[in-house]
């Protein structure tokens, strides 16, 4: 079965910056992420050419979920594409992901 | 006590001044010119005690909350906020900035030169204070500011005490740091009238900063930007300008770590602060074959061990947290050498550590790794300049942490980690120079400044 594919796109948001995870979870609400799953959707990430930074915070804001949910790097991008962000935001948002779910005791 | 008060009843034109309120009423019923003029000066005092006691000024922060601050950083906290039974002084009380006048690099002599200010905040009978800069040869943006605001301060109080208050100075030698005093320090902040950097004329001299301040009626939203998302924004584009009127910009990349360091620090201190309450200042010096670059973010209220003390014993936060200090309390190295608000301070920058982060949702704890990172890709490459070396500080209220690139973040083991150690091992005491907790003095919130040059890497040429 085919999945539908959803687009995010941040140009149907104010501004050039996105910071801060309140405005993340604000943005997931109006992009009513939480009726979308991995089992039955891709999300299609977009990014304004315009746009100054997409801030992890943000990023977080907006996918924390569904990163904690997938609680895997490969599975949560191919639920989120990111293939079309420019690469100058893209290495972060694979980083903070990456971060996210990294476990470890800090060596103590 | 006025001498008004003295009488019962002054019966005059039919009014009874028996209150100091009444006074408005008898002197324009008598309306001659010392009635007038006593009028007049009496209208004015009340403007500025109901200016002082005001809820908001107009930029929207709460003067009140900023008054009680600065008093915190003169040391006068907890003290009456005046006392008109205090000695008469004919002399203005004189404040000698240390030599190093540096959040980042002497915090310990910067606040204790501050704390010169308490006498003024306790006796409003002192006629001024003359701030003599002469011995100081390094100087950095936050110690400016908080000086301007501290000054300010003193200078409301007084003046809402219908106290006539005068603030006096003495450059320092260096013609740089008269020019940065005169565009971005207390000079420019009390705007002395002949002394400012501004008009047309000095154009060329001006160095001009940037700032801003939260709203306290700042809430997030999709269909418009909230305070700290403009700020951010703003601050960048600031950058960019100052860049662009010498004929170079920002690449891409580097407006992405821009905003990417200020947007998380930020947003931090309104998440973290507990007021929701923070500020930021900037500027890029254009005029300075460096370009130096200086920002400094800080917020008041909670600092960063204060947040993770107030969680229960067994929140899920706290977990790695008590870990570490029952360790080091083992060791012998808490409690002996080191205390817990400083080590909870080190703790708190490491990677995926935040007091927000629950078993539900832990993908929170990487905003001041953000910075860290923003800081080690800026001083990449000087780092044998020890003059041209970035340099970046944490104050959180007793707590010090300084950056100048000789520690880094290593992330081999997983999650991002500086433990100010030659091996960066968390399970090992800190250097004392870098991480430390200051003696007496504090800042009551948590102050992030760096200063650092502005790599060619970071720009590009206009092209024609």
């Amino acid at each position: 079965m085919s999945k539908e594919n959803v687009e995010v796109n941040l140009e149907k948001l104010s501004g050039k910056v996105f910071v801060g995870r309140a405005n993340g979870q604000a943005a997931r609400k109006y992009f009513r992420l939480n009726k979308y799953s991995e089992k039955d959707n891709r999300i299609l990430f977009l990014v304004p050419k315009d746009t100054i930074s997409v801030n992890s915070s943000f990023f977080l804001g907006l996918f924390g979920e569904d990163v904690q949910r997938i609680g895997d790097f490969d599975k949560f991008f191919e639920y989120v594409d990111i293939r079309f962000v420019d690469d100058r935001f893209k290495d972060q948002l694979e980083v903070a992901v990456k971060r996210s779910l990294s476990k470890s005791s800090y060596g103590i | 006590m006025g001498r008004f008060v003295e009488y019962d009843v002054i019966p005059c034109a039919g009014i009874n001044v028996k209150f100091r309120k009444n006074l408005d009423e008898f002197y324009r019923a008598h309306r001659t010119p010392r009635h007038l003029k006593r009028l007049r000066k009496r209208q004015a005092l009340l403007r500025r005690k109901a200016h002082f006691n005001s809820q908001s000024d107009s930029d929207g922060l709460v003067f009140k909350e900023e008054f009680s601050y600065a008093k915190v950083i003169v040391g006068a906290d907890g003290l009456p906020p005046w006392s008109a039974t205090s000695r008469r002084s004919k002399s203005p009380c004189e404040i000698k900035l240390p030599k190093k006048f540096s959040i980042i690099d002497d915090p310990q002599s910067c606040l204790e030169a501050l704390q010169s200010f308490r006498p003024v905040f306790e006796n409003v009978r002192i006629p001024g204070v003359l701030i003599n800069h002469q011995s100081t040869r390094e100087h950095d943006l936050a110690s400016e500011i908080l000086l301007a605001k501290v000054a300010k301060n003193c200078m409301e109080l007084h003046r809402s005490k219908g106290r006539s208050f005068v603030i006096d100075g003495q450059y320092p030698e260096s013609e740089r740091l008269c020019r940065l005093i005169r565009s971005i320090g207390i000079v420019k902040e009390l705007e002395v009238e002949g002394h400012t950097i501004d008009g047309d004329a000095n154009e060329h001299e001006k160095l001009v900063i940037f700032k801003r301040r939260s709203s306290t009626e700042d809430e997030s939203s999709v269909g418009s930007m909230d305070y700290k998302t403009k700020a951010t924004q703003d601050f960048v584009e600031h950058i960019d300008c100052c860049l662009q009127e010498a004929g170079s910009q920002l690449k891409d990349t580097a407006k992405q770590d821009l905003a990417e360091y200020v947007g998380e620090i930020v947003t931090n201190a309104q998440e973290h602060s507990g007021t929701g309450h923070w500020q930021i200042f900037g500027y890029l010096d254009k005029d300075n074959e460096d370009r130096v670059c200086e920002v400094v973010i800080f917020n008041y209220g909670d600092t960063i061990a204060d947040t993770f003390k107030r969680l229960p014993q067994e929140d899920f936060a706290r977990t790695d947290l008590n870990r570490y200090l029952s360790q080091h309390k083992e060791k012998g190295i808490l409690g002996a050498e080191w205390e817990a608000d400083t080590l909870t301070t080190l703790f708190a920058l490491q990677g995926s550590v935040s007091s927000k982060n629950q078993p539900t949702n832990s993908t929170r704890g990487h905003g001041t790794v953000s910075l860290i990172e923003f800081f080690q890709t800026i001083s990449e490459g000087n780092e044998s300049d020890l003059s041209n070396r970035a340099r970046m500080c944490i104050l959180s209220g007793e707590e010090h942490i300084r950056f100048d690139g000789k520690y880094r973040l290593n992330e081999d083991s997983g999650r991002p980690i500086i433990a100010f150690n030659q091996k960066n091992d968390l399970r090992q005491a800190p250097d004392r120079k870098y991480v430390r907790k200051l003696n007496n003095v504090a800042f009551p919130g948590t102050l992030i400044a760096i200063q650092f040059i502005l790599p060619e890497t970071a720009t590009e040429e206009i092209e024609a």
